[in-house]
């Protein structure tokens, strides 16, 4: 089988598992059926990504330049598309949070859509740059830092909407019943749930760019060069950590703290994509 | 109210550098900055942005510093002032945090933590003083050495952990401090450059860029080789887009005049020596030293070989004036067409004016057009290939990586790891218990607000309650 193949079934069962989501949540079923289908597709999509990503590296084996498959664009979203997922998956388990999974399942079909029809997916052997343990170490943190930044972005998204669209809390009591805001988690979790990511995130992207420095150090020797890559993921960094600020040191919660990790997310994407598409740089993946 | 402390210039400026509305507000105005500089093309040459932007703009640019942003005075003063706010900030704050640390309460109110939001109420059938040390057991296998105070109608307990977890950002800030200061050692005492070593060549000191003459580097570099592979290559696949699998330079190391050791580089693979780095970056043909040429005579016919070596005027045979190869060029276009490569020709007929022209390698016959008495053909000449080598000295790298370290650490202390306090209160009502279990948690609420629950659980089975606790605060259900 080929890992374009397995990556395209991978696609559908992700949207399917959106599209399930989105309707437990919508229709508010009484029974969980529909949303456990949702995630079962979802864990069933997750190791079809897993088999994609393994397939992949065999066949670039088999080419007979054999490398981790972390080293372009198509092989990013791939590794995104499972990050997001894992990271729902493991969210669901610790917290009741079915209807997120709407948002994030969204997210990693959007990724792998676009790498199948965006990208170029040929597997191409490394540059001499390309070629370190560090590429994967660095590829692996990010991209865990991105999709954590990602389900954070679904959780702010989700607080968002609650509280400009949904019904008021009467004597801090939510009203009683289902119905489509009630299956959504109290505005307060979201709160704590979009900081918990951004935690993770934050941690993750930290690591991401220590590993990339230590990286370009044993290829260049230089830490730090400020190339456009380089520059927008400590913008993101600066972005995320004056949300840490505000929120820890002067107390900030709900919509302030959900906007800044909507911007936050905005950053994310611009440092995965815009650099790309719209600076001239010659961040790695360019050779 | 009066002010207790008397607001000197000096008071006022620690407030100033202490705050963090100054730090959030520098953390923004440098990820703006820094978005400036990825806009605007940095460090090219004067014509590359006049051709961009206008003669105007770009001396605007150059004025303001956007041209080397990074390296501008006002983008270092951002870094210095965020390291200043940083540094006072924490040396304010830090000897509050320790003394905190350091010393737990004996004693505590249970009054502070009635108005808890996070708090499980249930009531247990035996009286108090039957579950009072049971309790105090239970709570200190996750919370230690709970502190127990008897009340009138009941007791109390209070404990808490983790109150070295408030450590955590001093940690964090620390580490970034470090980065800092390393990058500030590495850009004060280190230096960066790149040379070419022709194979074979020797090379002991180094230009570096904006220093007067050459700087030692303590030792001798030799290039034995430089080979590049290619993937294509072993499929037999030629052309000109093969794609490299490797640059490899084989470096020798020698001091005083003596080999010490020999070793392969490599992209990925520097090699290290007496604190200097240096890297495989780029790599290259050296011109040719000399030429192998064959002078015909257009009257003639007669033919002569000549080996001239590069940029000496050399006599032309029987007398006819001299030439010399000025220059080597390893492309050249005329009108848009690309010739290969060319040498730069220069002239002098015996009587007449000097002249300069060019000499494609690959079209014999050329020289004809000039016209002169003879015509020069190229037979063959040798290049050798230098090695591109990044050669850099850092003496601060120890110590960002050092700061990385603190950095991911105290991002971990400060994330996860939480300063957690827990108070239980119990008061005999009729034949039972009431209990009241509060606590707060310095991060992670959610997971506190189950370990909550479950604690007051476990109680409320071991103290024969009536049903499940009933909490309020952050639920997920
Ligand atoms: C980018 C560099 C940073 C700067 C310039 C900076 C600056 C500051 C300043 C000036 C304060 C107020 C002083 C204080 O409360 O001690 C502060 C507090 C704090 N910072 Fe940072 N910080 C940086 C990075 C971080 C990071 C990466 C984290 C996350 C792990 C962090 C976590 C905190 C926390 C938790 C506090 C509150 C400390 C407390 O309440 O005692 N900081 N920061």
């Amino acid at each position: 089988m080929e890992s374009s193949y397995v990556l395209s079934i991978t696609t559908f069962m992700y949207m399917t598992a959106a599209v399930l989501y989105a309707a437990t949540w919508v229709f508010s079923f009484r029974r969980r059926t529909v949303g456990n289908i949702a995630t079962a597709l979802a864990v069933a999509g997750l190791a079809a990504n897993t088999l994609g990503i393994a397939l992949r590296w065999v066949e670039s084996h088999d080419l007979g330049y054999g490398h981790a498959p972390f080293s372009n664009m198509y092989e990013s979203c791939v590794l995104f598309s499972w990050t997001t997922v894992f990271l729902q998956l493991l969210f669901q388990r610790r917290f009741r949070v079915q209807s997120l999974g709407a948002v994030t399942l969204l997210l990693a079909t959007l990724s792998l859509a676009y790498a199948a029809l965006v990208t170029e997916n040929e597997i191409a052997p490394l540059v001499p740059a390309l070629q370190s343990n560090w590429l994967t170490a660095h590829v692996i943190t990010c991209f865990l830092g991105y999709a954590a930044f990602a389900v954070g972005f679904g959780t702010s998204g989700l607080y968002l909407m609650k509280s400009a669209f949904g019904p008021v809390p009467a004597g801090g009591q939510p009203p009683a019943g289902g119905g489509f805001w009630a299956a959504l988690p109290d505005l307060e979790v979201l709160d704590e749930l979009t900081y918990q990511n951004i935690m993770f995130g934050f941690l993750f992207l930290t690591l991401g760019i220590i590993t990339g420095s230590v990286w370009a150090n044993s290829a260049w020797g230089r830490y730090w060069s400020w190339d456009p890559k380089e520059t927008w993921s400590l913008v993101t960094w600066l972005v995320y950590a004056t949300l840490i600020h505000v929120r820890l040191v002067r107390g900030w919660n709900g919509a302030r703290i959900a906007w800044l990790s909507v911007a936050g997310f905005g950053a994310v994407l611009f440092t995965w994509f815009g650099v790309n598409l719209l600076l001239s740089g010659l961040h790695s993946y360019g050779g | 109210m009066p002010k207790s402390a008397q607001s000197t210039p000096f008071s006022q400026a620690v407030a100033f550098f202490a705050s963090v509305r100054l730090s959030v507000t520098l953390l923004l105005v440098l990820a703006a900055t820094s978005i400036l500089g990825t806009l605007i093309p940095q460090d090219l040459a004067a014509e590359a942005y006049i051709h961009q932007y206008g003669q105007g703009w770009f001396r605007l640019l150059r004025f303001l510093g956007l041209t080397d942003m990074y390296r501008s005075w006002w983008f270092q003063l951002i870094l210095l002032l965020l390291a200043v706010n940083l540094l006072v900030c924490s040396l304010k704050r830090f000897p509050g945090t320790w003394y905190y640390v350091r010393h737990k309460p004996k004693g505590f109110e249970p009054g502070r933590f009635r108005s808890l939001k996070q708090h499980c109420e249930f009531t247990a059938s035996k009286p108090a003083g039957q579950i009072m040390d049971a309790y105090a057991a239970l709570v200190s296998r996750r919370f230690p050495k709970p502190i127990l105070a008897q009340t009138d109608k009941g007791f109390t307990l209070f404990a808490e952990k983790g109150r070295a977890s408030r450590l955590g950002p001093y940690v964090v800030h620390l580490g970034f401090l470090g980065i800092l200061f390393g990058g500030l050692i590495g850009s004060v005492w280190g230096f960066k450059t790149h040379a070419n070593l022709p194979e074979g060549e020797t090379l002991s000191v180094v230009r570096v860029e904006g220093e007067e003459g050459h700087r030692p580097l303590g030792f001798a570099l030799r290039c034995d080789d430089f080979n590049i592979t290619y993937y294509d290559q072993e499929k037999g696949r030629k052309g000109r887009n093969l794609r490299p699998k490797e640059y490899r330079s084989t470096l020798t190391v020698l001091e005083d005049g003596t080999p010490l050791f020999t070793k392969d580089i490599l992209v990925n693979t520097p090699l290290r020596h007496r604190g200097v780095n240096i890297f495989q970056s780029s790599y290259g043909k050296t011109d040719p030293r000399e030429v192998e040429l064959s002078l015909e005579n257009q009257k003639t016919g007669m033919t002569y070989p000549l080996t001239v070596p590069m940029g000496k005027t050399t006599p032309f045979p029987e007398g006819a004036g001299e030439f010399a190869l000025e220059e080597y060029r390893d492309g050249f276009h005329i009108r848009g067409m690309d010739i290969g490569p060319v040498f730069i020709l220069w002239t002098r007929p015996q009587g007449g004016e000097e002249d300069r022209s060019i000499l494609p390698v690959n079209m014999p016959g050329f020289d004809k057009r000039r016209g002169g008495a003879f015509a020069i053909n190229v037979v063959s000449y040798k290049q050798g290939e230098y090695t591109g080598l990044q050669i850099t000295h850092d003496p601060g790298v120890g110590i960002v990586y050092t700061g990385f370290i603190f950095l991911i650490l105290g991002c971990v202390a400060t994330f996860y790891t939480s300063h957690k306090q827990v108070c239980l209160e119990a008061v005999e009502d009729g034949g039972g218990t009431r209990i009241v279990v509060a606590g707060r948690a310095s991060k992670n609420k959610i997971g506190f607000a189950r370990e909550l629950d479950s604690l007051a659980k476990l109680l409320s089975e071991k103290g024969n309650g009536n049903s499940t606790p009933v909490c309020t605060g952050l639920t997920l259900e």
